[in-house]
């Protein structure tokens, strides 16, 4: 999973948001480093929606514009948490391998 | 004091007139998206687009643009062949390898049919034609039962076999040369021959395509048999009932052209079937410019023109009704959603 598409997944992890509060989201997240634009968060919206990981919420219309949100599904959900397990365990492992060997080669 | 003047137009908005400017900008910009897209999610990209410009901002940023008209053909680009997911592209390589096997496989019973009537009054070697023309029709079958080991690099070595083989055995029989002299370039050169290309197709098909057996045990069949169906079907015809040319192998063309325009009327119909379609798109194209400029062969006759007037439809409808995303039609694979692929 490429990380904007992960950055994305988590941003909708704890609820819908529409799209400039999942801009907003991704670079908080990312603590700046991944700055998402309309383009590509809607061409990646456009694929989510077709592989099933995420749907639209509910629509409002703020400024006579309509203002869609979008929530992760069941689907969406499991392959976020496979992604973050792996993640998770290569960032561990990476960490514990620092701590033998690079560690211990300094001291 | 302002007494019996008239009173002044309200002057617009400055900010208001930016923001007028800038929507109508993005707007164009925006056009390069999909019918469809844009009447989904027009707004709310420009209500997205507005939320991140700076005060008093009229004109698109060269950023802002150059990620528009990304994001515009990578949704294009799903809407024509599916997901990026790699799967599924190795997938339509396979299926593109499995139908360019079952094709040079038609070819080659069609040029055993061929020779069958040619040696009777052609002086020529028999034993090396009906070896060479055998051999043309039983090879491919023999890759495609490769598969059955689910080993990719076997499989692909096969089908390279195949090409560098049909090479040296035109070389050898029709005394041409590999790489052409320069009065042979054009329609009549071997390397043209559409043949080699759909071989050359089919060999690179078939190197992309992962774990054959397993992903051949995954295909929904019932949408691809048709397409192996009526090649199957062509092979039959030109082996029994196929005229009869005068002396070169490969100048069957325009049956061909029809079965082929069908098959690729009906690939076009699914995300997975356009994909396999480019795959054998180069084998397509050449086997187009042959049949259109090729020496060898007749003018365009009726089955040319109701072949391509078939593909031309099929495609049409294609285009009407990629608004309502048509289903999957071509994998059932692990990760796919059956939505849209």
């Amino acid at each position: 999973m490429q990380e904007p598409t992960f950055l994305i997944l988590t941003a909708l992890a704890s609820g819908p948001q529409h799209g400039y509060a999942i801009i907003t989201e991704v670079t908080g997240i990312s603590a700046g480093r991944v700055k998402l634009r309309a383009g590509t968060l809607y061409a990646a919206l456009d694929r989510l929606q077709t592989e099933g990981l995420i749907a639209e919420d509910r629509e409002e219309i703020v400024d006579g514009r309509v203002r869609r949100y979008y929530r992760l599904t069941g689907e969406g959900a499991t392959r976020l948490a496979t992604e973050a397990e792996r993640l998770r365990r290569n960032a561990a492992e990476a960490v514990a391998r620092l701590r033998t060997g690079y560690a211990g080669g300094t001291a | 004091m302002n007494e019996g003047l008239l009173p002044l137009p309200a002057s617009p908005d400055p900010w208001e007139q930016d923001e007028a400017a800038l929507t109508r900008r993005y707007r164009k910009l925006l056009a390069w998206y999909p019918r469809d897209h844009r009447a989904r999610h027009e707004e709310e990209m420009i209500g997205v687009l507005l939320a991140g410009a700076h005060p008093g901002q009229r004109h698109p940023g060269l950023g802002d643009t150059a990620d528009l008209a990304k994001g515009a053909l990578h949704i294009r680009l799903q809407r024509a062949f599916g997901p990026t997911r790699a799967a599924d592209w190795q997938r339509a390589s396979l299926i593109a390898g499995v139908i360019g096997l079952v094709l040079q496989a038609t070819v080659g019973l069609g040029a055993m049919a061929q020779w069958a009537i040619v040696s009777r009054v052609e002086d020529s070697d028999p034993a090396l034609m009906w070896t060479f023309t055998s051999a043309l029709a039983l090879f491919p079958l023999i890759v495609i039962g490769a598969m059955r080991t689910n080993r990719r690099w076997l499989v692909a070595g096969l089908a390279w076999t195949l090409l560098a083989a049909e090479q040296a055995v035109t070389f050898t029989v029709m005394g041409t040369y590999l790489i052409p002299a320069p009065e042979m370039i054009g329609p009549n050169d071997p390397l043209l021959q559409w043949p080699t290309v759909l071989s050359a197709a089919t060999a690179i098909s078939l190197t992309l395509a992962k774990e054959p057996w397993h992903s051949l045990k995954s295909l929904r069949w019932s949408r691809i048999t048709p397409v192996l169906g009526g090649l199957i079907a062509y092979g039959t015809w030109v082996v029994f009932f196929g005229h009869i040319p005068v002396g070169v192998l490969y100048d069957e063309l325009n049956p061909q052209l029809f079965a082929t325009a069908l098959a690729a009327g009906l690939a076009l119909r699914s995300a997975t079937g356009r994909r396999a379609l480019l795959f054998l798109s180069p084998a397509l194209v050449s086997l187009m410019y042959f049949a259109f400029f090729g020496d060898f062969n007749p003018p365009i006759d009726l089955l040319t023109i109701v072949g391509l007037i078939a593909l031309a439809v099929t495609a049409s409808r294609f285009r009407r009704a990629r608004g309502d995303q048509t289903g999957e039609v071509g994998d059932t694979g692990p990760g796919t959603t059956g939505r849209r692929a």
